[in-house]
Parts: C-alpha cells; structure tokens; sequence
C-alpha cells in the first residue's frame, strides 16, 4: 500500500544534483570571466554584483542540495565581496587572483561531489584563511603579490593540514635561457606556495674558450619547499617548462619534521625586482562581436530559432543523448521523405497535384525540423574561448611575456560536439603560441616590434564551415630550420618544397617536441595529434607564417557531423554526393581547353589551368565516359585549391544525411561518410580535401 | 698573507647580465680572463666590481660563476669591490650564493 509513496520519497535525487552542477559551473566561468575581463582594473559595481550573486548562489545552492563544504569557501568569499560593495574595505587588484583562486577551490570541491575527484582540504582551509584575513584587514593587499605571498606563507605555516617538506631536482633543458623562461618567475611561483630555497650547481667547463656557449644553461637546481601544496601543484609551476626527467619531485620528511620557521615580516627571501607579482604580464582581452550564427541569420525566419536572441527567456535543460536521439530521428525522417518524394516523381502531376504540393509542403517542413533540431545542439564558440583569457594570463606570467588575447566571432556558433573536440587542439595551439610564437619583451623590442605579443582567436562561418584561426604575432616559422630538423629525423623534405609543403612537416609524429626548431612546436604536444584531434571531426589545419612577423593556424571544420547539402553525380553504375560548399561550377568541356601539363590532364578556365580528377580511376569503376569531353568537370575549391571532378552525369541537390561509412563498414578514402538516397541505395560523400591530396599522391599518380 | 706583492687589478662588470646581454658580456670577460692569466712576474688580485651591472638573472649569474670558477681553477681568487644589494639579493633567490658567496661580503675572499 505505501508503494507509491516511498517510490515518490526515493526520487532520484541525483537529476536534481546535476542541475546543481551545472549551474555551479556556468556561475564559477561566469565569476572566473568578469574577473579575467578586469585586468587590472576596479570593477563597476555591476560587474561587483553579478560576481556576488554568482557566489552567493553557489552557496545557496549548495546549502539547498546539502553540499555544505561548498559553503565554507563560498560564505567567506561573499562575505569579503558585500563589504566591497558596500565600500567598507577598498577593492584592490590583489583580490583578483585571490578571487580567481578561491574559484579554483569552489571548482575542486564541485568536481569532487560531481566526479569523485580528490579534494584538497588543506586548500580549502588555506584560501579561506587567506579571504579571512583580508576581512579583518590582517592582510593589506598592496603591494598585492608580495602580501599575496606573504598570506600563502602564513595559511600554509598554520594550516589544519599541515606543511609537507619537499625536494625538487630541477635539470633544466639547455635552451631554457634561449626560450626566455625567466627563472627567478618560476621560483617566485613556488615562493608564493611556501617557504622555498634554491640552491644552484652548475656544471662549469674548464677554460672560457669558444665552445662555451654562454646561453646555455649548465646549471641544475635542488630546490627545497614547504609548503602545504600537493606535488601536482608544484609540477604545474613546471608545466610549460620541464618534464618529467627534468623534474624530480620527492616528499622527503613528515610535515612535522619539516624545519619550519615563521615567516616574520621581511625576513623572506626577497623577491627580485621582476619576479612574478611584476613580471610584466598586461594581458587584455579585447573581445569583437562578429561572429554569425551557424545556421540561419535571420532570427525570424522557420528554422532559425533566436534561441540565443533573448538570453533572458526561459530555457529547459535536455540532456544531450535526447537531443542526438532527435537529431536521428529526424534524420530518419528526411530519408523517408526523400523516399516518398522519389516514388511520387513517378506519379502523373496533373492526376495528383494536390498529392505533389502536399509533398512540397513536406519537403519545407522536414528541412526547416532539421535544421532547427540541429540548432539544438550549436552553442557558440565563446565557451571554448572564455577558458584562454586566463591561461593567457597566467602563463604570460609564469614565461615572462606580455601578452595581449584577442577574441573575435565569440558568438560564432558550431555543433556541441564539434566544440568539445576542438577545446584540446585549441588548448595546444594557445599553449605553444604562448610558449614558442611569443617572443620575450626584450626580444620584440630587439625586433623592433611592439614589447607585448598579441594572440588572435577568430572565428567565423565561411561557407560551409567554421573556420578557427588562432594567430600570433611572433618569431614566424623558421622554413630552414624545419628542413634541417625533417632531415634529421628522416623525414623526406627538399629545399624546392614550397613554404606550405615545409609547414606541413611540423605535422609529422614526433616532430614537434622541445629540441624542435620550430616556433609553433611544443614541449610534449605534438601538431601531429593537433592534426589528428581536427581531422578526427572532419576537419583541416593550415599553416601560414612569415619569419619574424608570426604565425596563422587556421582550423576549418564542419558545421555539422550530422547534415549537408550536396550534389548527386553518377560515375558509372554509382552514385556520390559532392558537398554543394565546395562545388563553383560545372560544366562541359571543349576539346581545345583541355590540355596535358606534366602528363596530367588539365582544363583550361579563364586563364586558370585547373587539374582533372578522374572520380572513376580513383574509385576503380567501370564507365562508359573516361574522357573529360564526354562528361561533366565539377570545378570545385578548397581553401584556394582548385580541382576539376570528372563524372558521367549530374543529378540531383539533396541535403544528406551523414552515415559513418567507418562504423557500419570500413574508412574508404577520399570520402567523408556515407548517405541513404531516396531509392533506398548507399551513395558516398566525397571529402573533397582529401581528394585532392589523393590526386597528388603518389599512388595516384602511378 | 705571504707577504708576496700582488698586483690588483680592478674589474668592472657592467650592463645587461641577462640572457639577452651573456652574448655581449662574454667577450669582456674572456678577455680580462685572458688578461689575468697571462704570465706575469706578480701574482694578480683582481677586484670585481659589480655595481655597474643594471640587470642579472640566472643566465648571467652562470656565466659570472663561470669566470670566477675558472679563475679559482687557476689559483686566482678574486674579491668582491661591490654589488648592490638588490643583485645581492638576486644570487641569493636563484641559489648561486654558496658558488657566488664572497660576493656578499665587503671583500671577503672567494670560498
């Protein structure tokens, strides 16, 4: 009898937590966003409020759903942030990264609840010392890094978990100088965990003759530290700067034993004049609103949405797999339709009109469901750019650099999917710009370039394409350098290679390391799984770069995995889509503008000498039409390359949808999937691209 | 103090001990590196001066530990005529106090 009562009590509480989360989440990249967007500067009191309603519905909502640790550090953090607003203690822009940190915490312990991640405690109690003591006004925070540091110092002599005493043997790659790190910055980082000592032992070669090479560094370090920080804290100091044979980390004594002395004011180890808290890092975040919507700009128009038109309107959340169902589904439904309307073409026009408007009507319809239930699934591309303003910021920090990150098209809408596979290979590209690209100020200023470095995140919609280009302004790829390194490491390489051919070499697997010479590689992220991560979703990586003047990685990709329009062709018995964004033109060619350049054939179009693609060679398929003048040349373009596709015969535009050709048989190339036509028969997608590269490969040209 | 006559000579670092100035200074130093180990009838007692240096960081602090070090392979010790105390400081933070320790006291000898 109770039955449908206890079935009501034991609501899975767990849907009503994940709310929960997410919401957390989107106040703490609100928080961390507002607080990057300052700078330097004071914020108004708008930005003050929304950064206190972000904490303070994090804890409220914690206290809500029963998190009460998440109360702890949000409660002090929105305790400091009303005394702000209500002007009883001054904002200083020391708080900024003290805010940026206590978001951290906040976003330790959310992970902790939400994916069982560990959650430091002595973190927790240290950054709420830390908050506390700027409310009893215990902690002045000007100068802010070095009252910073001074509060780190004393949250970890006195904090409940206790200090750990570590050594860290640092063997730092030769070329570090060369590479700008700043060294007294990386130790000032790990200062600013605790109590640090360094102590250097270099190598010295007898004699100052000329072998010795004095921008190479020769010297290790055996670093001591206490500190309350974890041993992954302190390896990501070393992040962008050592590895793992170049870092030993060890926990030497217990906490207790650990030789602790109180840090009296001015008795720590003075910090050099350019240490991290002044090392110049103005990174701004210049943010342009260009971006377009992917699928449709009219607002109003069936099929486009506005959803992100009114921000403020009421939204439902839906987890994705009912989206990607949908999304299937209607996919079904096009096919269907298709079916239906190829059966119908057969049907008298005049006998079954009504029959043949209905379908019309269909038609509309079941594109215009598509394309809205695809839209479904389009966020805009900011959510990936907002993570960079900070790492920008910090890392400028840590390498020495100055820094500026400008975001163009943050509204630039593409396909979730999409966005959370290009998060990574973006990361590494932001990752080596600021590493390698970038040169130290002293070095730009040597170059007679502007001090600060800029990096360019721009996107937009080119056809049917998102295109993200990441841009900087530094060093430029060295074209003989790469050679050289390609030669090393076996791979073929010429000097008669053209810029971009050489450019493409940082691609090769393994190239990209730190003994690498080029500009854009970086230290345990090869471009070689950037490429693989962009082409994995269908996409392409370009390079262009000019030495001394920087570098332009442009990633094109799909709008959508799901979805495109495309041209019918047959070639022989069988039949391919085209995708109508790569297609110019069609025509038939005259005998007399064909020509043959290097033994291949080649067409000749307004000046232009336009190489032939033989569809049926490429697929080995029997055709009746071999020669170009007797078929029909496809012109097509991608990213300025052009190609001529020789068919038998156009046949129809559809919009298809995309079937993985992988999963359900193999990976076939030159194609990007597979469709089902109207007939119910399997049709191929060309992945244009990719036939390009096949024409020009050797095998095909044998 | 043998009592052996020795012939000071006083050597003056100046400018940018920086990665982006070692390139620069190392022709300086080898010269005077030279210069103190060539044959001579007196012993030298070369004198650094420091305080002429505008900026120092862990690649300069190498390339001085080189010049010292090599002098001290060849029974020279030289002594310290001034450093700020900032560069002082400096040594100190990147840990090449224990190579570089004369360094922080008024002329005390090389260790």
């Amino acid at each position: 009898m109770n039955r449908p009562e206890q079935q009501n009590s034991s609501i899975d509480l767990n849907q009503f937590n994940q709310v929960f989360f997410e919401e957390c989440a989107e106040h703490l990249a609100e928080m961390e966003q507002i607080l990057i967007s300052l700078a330097d500067a004071a914020p108004d009191s708008e930005q003050l409020n929304a950064i206190f309603r972000a904490a303070h519905s994090i804890k409220g909502g914690a206290g809500i759903f029963g998190f009460q640790d998440m109360t702890v550090v949000t409660h002090v953090l929105e305790s400091l942030l009303d005394q702000i607003r209500n002007n009883e203690i001054p904002f200083t822009t020391a708080m900024i990264d003290l805010f940026l940190e206590a978001g951290d915490v906040i976003a330790m312990q959310l992970a902790g609840h939400r994916d069982g991640c560990e959650v430091r405690q002595e973190a927790i109690d240290q950054i709420r010392t830390r908050l506390r003591q700027v409310i009893d006004g215990e902690m002045t925070t000007a100068p802010v890094a070095v009252d910073i540091t001074a509060a780190a110092n004393s949250a970890c002599l006195h904090a409940d978990g206790g200090p750990r005493f570590y050594e860290l043997l640092f063997t730092p790659a030769p070329d570090i100088f060369k590479r700008g790190v700043r060294l007294e910055n990386l130790f000032s980082e790990l200062e600013d965990l605790g109590e640090l000592t360094a102590t250097a032992q270099p190598t010295i070669s007898a004699g100052l003759d000329e072998n010795l090479d004095p921008e190479i560094c020769t010297t290790c370090w055996k670093l001591t530290l206490v500190t309350t920080a974890s041993e992954a804290d302190l390896r990501d100091i070393f992040e962008f700067v050592a590895d793992e044979n170049q870092l030993k980390v060890r926990q030497i004594v217990s906490p207790q034993a650990a030789p602790i002395q109180a840090a009296a004011p001015g008795s720590a180890p003075p910090s050099p004049a350019d240490s991290t808290q002044n090392a110049p890092c103005g990174t701004a975040l210049i943010q342009a609103q260009l971006g377009r919507r992917a699928y449709d700009k009219n607002e109003l128009a069936p099929g486009a949405y506005g959803r992100r038109g009114g921000e403020g309107e009421a939204t439902i959340r839906v987890g994705v797999a009912k989206v990607d169902q949908l999304i299937n589904q209607v996919g079904e439904l096009v096919i269907t339709q298709l079916m239906v309307a190829q059966t119908a073409a057969s049907l008298d026009p005049v006998l079954y009109e009504n029959l043949h408007r209905s379908l019309l009507q269909l038609e509309r319809t079941t594109r215009d469901l598509q394309q809205s239930v695809m839209s479904i699934r389009l966020v805009p591309i900011s959510i990936v750019f907002s993570r960079f303003p900070r790492m920008v910021r910090e890392l400028a920090a840590k390498l020495g650099k100055q820094v500026e990150l400008k975001t163009i098209g943050d509204s630039t809408e593409l396909d979730k999917g999409l966005i959370e596979k290009i998060t990574d290979p973006l990361t590494h590209l932001v990752r080596n710009c600021m590493d390698h690209a970038l040169e130290t100020p002293d070095t730009r200023i040597a170059a007679g370039k502007d001090a600060s470095g800029t990096i360019t995140l721009r996107a937009s919609q080119i056809g049917g394409r998102i295109v993200i280009d990441v841009i900087d302004d530094g060093a430029g790829l060295n074209r003989a350098k790469i050679l050289c390194k390609a030669a090393e490491r076996g791979i073929p390489a010429s000097d008669s290679m053209s810029d971009e051919e050489v450019w493409q070499l940082i691609f090769a697997p393994g190239f990209s390391t730190a003994e690498a010479v080029t500009d854009i590689s970086g230290r345990g992220v090869g471009m070689d799984v950037v490429l693989r991560n962009v082409q994995s979703i269908g996409g392409r990586v370009q390079i262009i770069s000019e030495q001394g003047k920087g570098t332009r990685v442009t990633v094109s990709l799909p709008l959508t995995l799901a979805i495109l329009d495309g041209l019918s062709v047959a070639v022989g018995s069988e039949k391919f889509i085209i995708p109508l964004n790569s297609i110019t033109e069609s025509l038939q060619p005259l005998a007399d503008s064909l020509k043959s350049v290097n033994g291949k054939r080649v067409i000749h179009v307004r000046g232009e000498y336009i190489p032939i693609v033989p569809l049926h060679e490429l697929f080995h398929l029997k055709t009746s039409v071999t020669e170009p003048e007797k078929g029909i040349l496809v012109l097509v373009d991608v990213d300025g390359e052009k190609a001529a596709v020789l068919v038998d015969t156009l046949l129809d535009e559809h919009q298809v949808v995309i079937k993985s050709i992988e999963t359900n048989y193999r990976k076939v190339a030159g194609t990007a999937g597979a469709t089902i036509l109207g007939d119910g028969r399997v049709a191929l997608i060309l992945d244009v691209a990719s036939l390009l590269e096949m024409r020009k490969s050797s095998a095909f040209a044998q | 103090m043998n009592g052996k006559a020795q012939n000071v000579i006083r050597i003056c670092l100046e400018g940018d001990w920086t990665m982006s100035g070692v390139a620069q200074q190392f022709p300086v130093i080898k010269q005077w590196f030279n210069q103190l180990t060539a044959p001579a009838e007196e012993p030298v007692a070369p004198e650094l001066d420091l305080s002429g240096i505008t900026e120092l960081d862990a690649c300069g602090c190498q390339l001085m530990l080189s010049f010292v070090r090599n002098l001290q392979q060849l029974g020279i010790v030289p002594l310290c005529a001034g450093i700020s105390e900032s560069f002082n400081a400096k040594i100190r933070f990147l840990g090449f106090d224990r190579e570089l320790g004369f360094l922080f006291g008024d002329s005390q000898e090389c260790p």
